[in-house]
């Protein structure tokens, strides 16, 4: 039993202390940014995913239904359709870490701007950086933690603000969204 | 009991010890079964200049110097030369890996630096097969070469670029400060253009 203990203990140490493996490298975006950047901010759960090559056969995408449940900036169709880079096909795949990934049935908090060049596409605002996943905890607070891996290669430029911590109850990251929002809205007037 | 507590110890310490000081493979293993040759081609971003083998020849020579992938004791791994791949056709799958200062798929922009798309073949047992591996950068980033004057929202070329390549060789982050495939970097530091022990390590495990 006590042998069992120790071993935990030592699987928990290695989860906080060995990061997963990612390879993009991005700028640290703070709130402030992803608000003004994003056309929409909603919570929503993802109905389906389909991974393909892309029209010009470069690259293998996935495509993500998401269902919109709440919208708390900005507009958006009901059923959003959210593209990602990356994806198997057949037994080839195309890994693109620190891209969002998606999984039928997860329940997420994204921001979201329209995919260049695609129609009725959108595309996750500051890559993992715009995506959360939903749960409930332990004490049944529903919370929202940031996608972002542990070993994304993130770098902070001068000036980076208003960064979101990796883990928050869903209502306060709403609220905070809504404030920015007021915000972003006051200075575009 | 004083030896089951002190076998506990013993695998606990071991855990804890591979956990501090070990490189991470990426996810599912993978690896070339040939030594890419990686094009490095400047043209897109107006900051990567090459006058006086400064800028895409600084990085090829970085990616393929002993210093970097190749001294790492598992022979040549990696190759790079000066290319125009603005001829070639972007597509992960062809076996020409690159790297592109543009995006022509534009998958790279906004808060985006360099991203490191691997295409590869699933086995089913053992190290997964990479037949290709391709780099884009963001175009509107500014890098600096060692020599240029370099401000706090500059990266060093050569030493973002040895990194993004130790993950097309299928390495990826470690929690040792200094290496190259340490996850983060601070703007004109160019230190993980030379690869660390464990860096080294890493290329050792996989070739």
């Amino acid at each position: 039993m006590r042998a069992m203990r120790q071993l935990c203990l030592a699987a928990l140490v290695l989860a906080v202390l060995v990061p997963p493996a990612t390879a993009g490298t991005f700028r640290i975006v703070g709130l402030d940014d992803l608000v003004r950047t994003s056309t929409a901010a909603i919570e929503g759960e993802v109905l389906d995913t389909i991974s393909y090559w892309d029209e010009e056969g470069r690259i293998i995408v996935t495509e993500a239904k998401v269902q919109v449940h709440d919208r708390v900036f900005g507009d958006s169709a009901s059923i959003l359709r959210v593209k990602t880079f990356g994806g198997r096909v057949g037994d080839y795949i195309v890994d693109a870490p620190g891209f969002p990934t998606f999984e039928k049935g997860e329940q997420l908090f994204l921001f979201v701007k329209p995919a260049e060049g695609e129609e009725d596409m959108v595309r996750v605002t500051g890559y993992q950086q715009g995506q959360f996943r939903v749960h409930v905890d332990q004490d049944d607070v529903v919370r929202a933690d940031s996608a972002i891996d542990l070993g994304s290669h993130l770098v902070e430029l001068d000036g980076t603000s208003k960064r979101l911590p990796a883990s928050l109850p869903l209502s306060e990251l709403k609220e905070l969204v809504r404030e920015e929002a007021e915000i972003a809205s006051g200075e575009s007037r | 009991m004083t030896k089951k507590i002190l076998i506990n110890f013993i695998v606990l310490g071991a855990l804890v010890a591979s956990s501090l000081s070990a490189y991470v493979l990426l996810s599912p293993r993978r690896a070339w079964d040939f030594t890419p040759n990686v094009i490095v081609d400047n043209r897109g971003n107006p900051t990567v200049v090459n006058v006086s083998g400064r800028g895409r020849t600084q990085v090829r020579n970085a990616i393929r110097s002993s210093a970097a992938w190749n001294g790492a004791g598992a022979g040549t791994v990696v190759n790079a030369s000066l290319g125009d791949v603005r001829g070639s056709r972007f597509r992960l799958g062809d076996g020409i890996p690159m790297l592109n200062f543009r995006d022509p798929i534009g998958a790279c922009n906004g808060s985006c630096l360099a991203a490191t798309f691997t295409g590869f073949f699933t086995s089913r047992a053992g190290t997964d097969r990479i037949d290709d591996a391709d780099i884009v950068t963001n175009p509107n980033v500014n890098y600096s070469v060692p020599g240029d004057t370099c401000s706090g929202n500059e990266f060093r070329l050569e030493g973002v670029m040895v990194h993004e390549v130790g993950h097309l060789l299928g390495i990826g982050h470690t929690n040792v400060g200094g290496a190259t495939m340490f996850p983060s970097v601070s703007p004109c530091n160019n230190g993980p253009a030379s690869t660390a022990s464990d860096d080294e390590a890493a290329v050792r495990d996989l070739y």
